[in-house]
């Protein structure tokens, strides 16, 4: 009977978890591969706060990208196994790497949507989502936000102002 | 590939701005340091193991970082900045990321 | 100085690993380390426990004395206490070493030894033998773990393992790891308990074949709990839980009475007047 309980709660969620959760993962990461090709040549994104000098007198707006994602049950029982042994973690380093690039991409889109050419100033943060204690996270956030600068539209002129590819 | 936290590199020109490239892992000090490290907690101090641990990730994630600028053909990452969080319990991300430019002397 | 954005080659920041082969190889992992840290524990706990004085576990169960005058001081005590004491004179004991003979009258078919030297024998139990010889073969087994002082032994043990495992549970916060780790302490630790049942055998042969001068009739005690065992699908904790064979533990007995040059037949004595008190 403990043994029937035991399949149940600890072991069915566990298939699910990796089953669906493989699943969710692969078409986020086809999603997230998708739209950074779309943005290839929009609202480009660099972390130096010396923003070029433009034509004109160009809009400067605080843009913001942000997600919270989850990691399924099977990945949460490996990282318990292996934080038991030390070591690189690796179910986490693929949720990070994936929430990260969606929060870029949230901000270029924001950017984008403001006619912005360019971001600068990137800067991401990181947390842990838990109710206090962290070995129940519930979630991780991720935040990416930078200055978005939006060129005069007055200025004549279809050039970019900025140089072409190298 | 040079590594900085500048914005400009004196003597360098920057000829081209490749974007981002950033390194991250996630790492944790296995089940006897957690201990040992919850006595030290009673004494207080530094806590060694984690310190190495924190190090370690450090490291490879400037690793990471450099192979990234160099597959997008950089050969300096500057303004670098880091970022440290815990995720579970006792696994800590740490994440260096920066802009991948290409550079030639003056 | 142009800008433009490149996409950084895939892979650098996220492992290729497969995760299914890795959970696999850290679940067989787990496991090994479990067994290792439970072994090790328990035998430490084990030896720090056997250099507590005997005298100290008189002390501790003194100050239980209500769990201890549970059974009284009747007639069938007294004659059982009697018949250790009889078997322990002439023994080599260790300092200060007393048995505690106590009479149960249940149904319940058990005989268990406890630290600071108690004995419990139950109805249940001793209706089922016919002769002195195979009762004095059940109290000879539990003042044999006496001897050994198996039950301190096991208390210091299993309490250090655990101690490790809750640990474990709130260091790393396991949930559902934990019973896979409690379940593998259980398994590492049924060794330990054969071999110390195994042992209690040989000793209780020795107190036995001491004085009555041969093994006659101890073969009905395990005959008769095997017996029990098959009727009603019960396990007698003590006896019977850690170790299956029993007509295997019959043959050892009488090949370590040889070794030991006790006769392995003789006279049975018939059981006490104390003890025939209202038997069926």
């Amino acid at each position: 009977m403990a043994d029937l309980f035991f399949i149940f709660w600890a072991v069915i969620p566990l298939i699910i978890g990796y089953v669906v959760g493989t699943l969710l993962e692969q078409k986020h990461y086809a999603s997230i591969r998708k739209r950074e090709q779309e943005m290839l040549d929009k609202a480009l994104v660099f972390n130096l706060p010396n923003a070029p000098i433009m034509a004109g007198a160009p809009q400067l707006r605080l843009v913001a990208g942000s997600v919270v994602v989850s990691v399924d049950a099977f990945k949460r029982m490996a990282a318990k196994l292996h934080s038991f042994f030390g070591g690189r973690v690796t179910a986490y380093e693929s949720l990070l790497d994936r929430g990260r690039r969606e929060a870029i991409l949230r901000m270029r889109e924001k950017a984008h949507e403001l006619g912005a050419t360019m971001v600068f100033g990137l800067r991401l943060e990181t947390s842990g989502i838990n109710n206090g204690d962290p070995r129940l996270t519930t979630g991780i956030e991720l935040i990416a936000y930078g200055t978005a600068i939006i060129p005069d539209s007055t200025v004549t002129g279809t050039a970019a102002p900025w140089g072409t590819r190298a | 590939m040079i590594l900085s936290t500048l914005e400009n590199l004196p003597g360098l020109t920057i000829t081209q701005h490749l974007g981002i490239a950033s390194g991250s892992t996630v790492r944790s000090k296995h089940f006897g340091r957690d201990i040992m490290a919850g006595f030290k907690n009673i004494v207080g101090g530094e806590l060694k193991g984690y310190t190495e641990l924190l190090n370690e990730s450090r490291l490879q994630a400037i690793e990471r970082l450099k192979e990234q600028a160099a597959g997008m053909g950089a050969d300096a990452v500057l303004n670098i900045r880091f970022g440290t969080s815990s995720i579970a319990a006792g696994a800590a991300e740490v994440f260096a990321y920066g802009t991948a430019v290409k550079v030639s002397r003056v | 100085m142009g800008y433009e954005n490149r996409l950084p080659p895939e892979g650098i920041n996220v492992g290729k690993t497969n995760i299914l082969a890795e959970v696999f190889w850290l679940l067989i992992g787990f496991a090994i380390s479990v067994i290792g840290l439970v072994i090790f524990l328990y035998l430490l706990g084990t030896v720090l426990a056997s250099y507590i004085p005997f005298s100290w576990e008189l002390k501790l169960t003194q100050s239980f004395s209500r769990y201890t005058s549970e059974a009284r001081q009747d007639r069938r005590s007294q004659t059982l206490q009697e018949m250790a004491d009889a078997m322990a004179k002439g023994m080599d004991l260790p300092e200060g070493m007393v048995f505690n003979v106590k009479y149960v009258d249940d149904e319940e078919v058990n005989a268990y030894a406890t630290v600071g030297g108690i004995i419990m024998l139950h109805r249940g139990l001793l209706d089922q033998l016919h002769s002195e010889n195979a009762i004095a073969m059940v109290l000879a087994h539990e003042m044999a773990h006496i001897i050994h002082r198996d039950p301190a032994q096991a208390v210091g043990g299993r309490l250090l393992v655990s101690i490790a495992i809750n640990l474990l549970a709130g260091v790393v916060g396991l949930d559902g790891l934990d019973s896979l780790a409690g379940t593998t302490s259980s398994l590492a630790l049924l060794t330990f308990s054969r071999e110390a049942e195994r042992r209690a055998d040989v000793t209780g042969l020795q107190l036995v074949g001491k004085r009555y001068g041969h093994m006659g009739g101890v073969g009905e005690v395990y005959e008769k709990l095997a017996a029990y065992e098959a009727r009603t699908g019960l396990s007698v904790p003590e006896f019977m839980a850690s170790h299956p064979e029993t007509a295997g533990r019959t043959d050892t007995l009488r090949a370590e009475a040889q070794k030991m040059g006790i006769p392995l037949d003789g006279p049975l004595t018939p059981i006490p007047a104390g003890l025939r008190l209202g038997r069926k």
